[in-house]
């Protein structure tokens, strides 16, 4: 499997080897001499060693030119692991709030890991059970002390569900991947990793009823169970402060995004804005000061916090959420992980394994075989040297 | 003009004893030296003026003391005529890697020098040029004004194409087959056995024809590595060989050629000598005349 095909155009290259070989066919020193026929007799001793010499050099050089270009092409090769039929991953949090009747759906599947560390496989039976004690853990790993739902100590276990999620599926290769998660922002963090896009995830509250979307499905965010918590922002900046105005917007638009905001983003100047018009929050980056009329529950003006840092999409949520709203459940609100999936999701999808090393060191190999052959002393010099 | 003559080797070989020998009677051919009487450079004696001699002979400081005619006289001129013939195929640009002269430049510094040795002595000298191209022809006569043309000659002419047919060159032939020395000049390599033609055709039983084979050290040490392509001087043809593995068979090859070149040439009473152009010209020079002599007098 190929991560950039583009990479191949490098074969190409191959060409060069080819060409250089044909052309410089009178390898080889050049000597003129008066009587050809003395040297056309010595031609019966000739061997053919220069020449298999030259041919193995020009499949060493095309093969290293070929490594090259799957170099750059990414070749990688499907997940060792292979898992056939259907497979649930649950977050802890999901795991600790779900119910019987949320339970029984997991007996469809096939297997039910959890996303904690050693993602034990949870056995759907007995997970069935509220009063399950963790026996289901067949790995027996200790981490995966999953067991007693509800227990007070899940939540601060599931430290990044994505990334294991995130390395499962880079690793393993899945036939029909279904996650179920609360959707909590707890469980999902901003910076999100690249998740491949043949997921059906399975969202929401097990009190409150499922919401099941797969990452396909444009819209589905709209769809949710749970509402997204509406923050209309209007962004106004003079041309001067255009790239603030694009920073802060990516950073709106991914935060919110991560966090199943319901964010209506608006662009406008200082002579074009409207103070009149109600909306959640006003961030002004213009010159001009913000108009006393302003109709809005927050104001922020110039770039809140330092953009360099990580927490700047948090801090920038909390500035324009306010702090009550922040405090309240903006947090824990529910999450779109497909949005953030879908967007950064790799083109080539599914889970791979780069043999880019490999590739290396097939070359490195192929490189101290050609430069061997190609400068081995011949035989005649051997035997001068032994002289 | 005078760039043949080297003058190291000239002085070098006019200081050896076969120069008082074999050079100065007639050079090459005159290991009997000539004691006819007549014009020449040697005087010999007075003799009274008689009519229908030349009055330019006429010793006039004599006459002043004797009142009486006297004309010298002095050993005669040698009537032998020396030819050179060259062989300008292409196949003479071969030279040794890192060698100063080709063949071909080494052959014309070897006839201007021998030339002058031997316009020095008073033969006649004459020069042939053979190639695929043009052939240069200079009458045989004797003197410096002839040695200068001959440079001039040297000068003109070139390597190129092949070694002409024998009947191309029969114009030439006459001349050649009369009393005299004809030192060909040759690396003897021919495409079927043209030079021998000739060689056969201009010794008769008046003249004497001497065959002087140029070589390099390239050609006889084959001191080549790794893959090599020979190319034909004339022909263009070439051959990769693996050169270490190649040497043996050359060698072998190259001594049996040069084993039935002698061969073929001792059967027409020809003597080879071989002359290698990467060592100094005087020294060869020297080992040849050498040779002439032990020869010549045996």
């Amino acid at each position: 499997m190929l991560l950039n095909p583009l990479g191949l155009l490098a074969l190409a290259a191959l060409v060069l080897p080819l060409l250089i070989h044909l052309f410089s066919r009178s390898k080889g020193r050049r000597v003129l001499v008066g009587n050809i026929a003395l040297y056309r007799q010595a031609r019966r001793q000739r061997v053919l060693e220069p020449r298999l010499v030259q041919w193995l050099l020009l499949l060493l050089r095309l093969a290293l030119l070929a490594l090259a270009a799957l170099l750059l092409a990414g070749l990688a090769r499907p997940g060792l692991e292979s898992l056939p039929g259907t497979t649930a991953y649950l977050t802890p949090t999901w795991q600790a709030a779900a119910g019987p009747e949320q339970r029984a759906r997991l007996e469809d599947f096939d297997r039910v890991l959890l996303l904690a560390p050693g993602t034990p496989d949870l056995a759907p039976g007995l997970e069935a059970d509220a009063s399950a004690t963790g026996a289901g853990t067949r790995t027996g790993d200790p981490a995966g002390s999953v067991s007693t739902p509800g227990s007070e100590t899940l939540p601060e276990m599931a430290a990044d569900p994505w990334a294991q999620l995130a390395e499962r599926l880079a690793t393993v290769r899945h036939d029909d991947v279904h996650v179920f998660a609360l959707g909590q922002a707890g469980e999902f963090p901003a910076d999100a990793p690249a998740l491949g896009p043949e997921i059906t995830w399975h969202v929401g509250e097990p009190g409150t009823g499922y919401t099941t979307g797969s990452t396909d499905t444009p819209g589905w965010n709209g769809d949710a169970g749970v509402a997204a918590i509406p923050l209309s922002v209007t962004l106004v900046a003079g041309p001067d402060h255009a790239r603030d105005a694009d920073l802060l917007a990516t950073a709106l638009e991914t935060a919110s995004a991560h966090r199943n905001i319901a964010l209506a983003l608006e662009r406008s100047t200082a002579w074009a804005f409207e103070p009149a018009r109600p909306r959640d929050a006003v961030v002004w980056l213009a010159e001009a000061p913000p108009p006393g009329t302003l109709q809005a529950r927050r104001l922020v003006q110039g770039i809140p916090g330092d953009s360099t840092q990580a927490d700047f999409p948090d801090t920038l949520l909390r500035e324009l959420l306010g702090e009550d709203a922040w405090s309240a459940g903006a947090l824990r609100a529910p999450a779109d992980p497909s949005a953030a999936a879908r967007r950064d999701a790799p083109t080539g999808g599914g889970p791979n394994r780069p043999l880019a090393p490999w590739l290396a060191l097939a070359m490195a190999l192929l490189f101290g075989l050609e430069r061997w052959l190609a400068e081995r002393p011949s035989r005649g010099q051997e035997r001068e040297a032994a002289a | 003009m005078e760039q043949f003559i080297d003058p190291r080797t000239l002085a070098r070989v006019r200081d050896l004893p076969l120069v008082a020998r074999t050079v100065a009677d007639g050079f090459l051919h005159g290991i009997q030296p000539s004691h006819q009487r007549g014009m020449g450079i040697e005087f010999s004696q007075y003799r009274s003026y008689e009519p229908g001699d030349d009055p330019s002979r006429i010793d006039w400081k004599l006459y002043a003391r004797s009142d009486r005619y006297f004309v010298r006289q002095s050993e005669r001129e040698s009537e032998i005529a020396i030819w050179f013939v060259l062989d300008c195929s292409r196949s003479m640009a071969q030279a040794s890697e890192g060698g100063a002269w080709s063949k071909f430049d080494y052959a014309r510094h070897l006839v201007a020098t021998l030339a002058y040795l031997a316009q020095g002595q008073g033969d006649q000298v004459g020069f042939l040029s053979l190639s695929g191209e043009a052939n240069h022809f200079l009458p045989p006569a004797g003197g410096t004004p002839q040695w200068h043309r001959l440079l001039k000659e040297l000068h003109r002419v070139q390597p190129g194409g092949r070694f002409p047919d024998p009947d191309r060159v029969a114009a030439h032939m006459g001349r050649l087959q009369l009393p005299g020395l004809v030192v060909v000049i040759s690396d003897f390599h021919q495409a079927s056995d043209e030079i021998f033609a000739f060689v056969r055709k201009a010794s008769t039983r008046q003249n004497e024809v001497a065959a002087l084979q140029l070589t390099c050290a390239d050609e006889i040490d084959f001191p080549y590595e790794g893959p090599t392509r020979f190319e034909d001087l004339e022909t263009g043809e070439t051959v990769l060989v693996s050169a270490a593995r190649a040497r043996e068979g050359y060698l072998a090859t190259r001594r049996d050629w040069q084993e039935r070149l002698s061969r073929a040439l001792g059967l027409i009473d020809v003597r080879l000598d071989t002359v290698d152009i990467d060592q100094p010209l005087d020294a060869a020079m020297h080992a040849f005349l050498e040779r002439r002599r032990k020869r010549l007098a045996s």
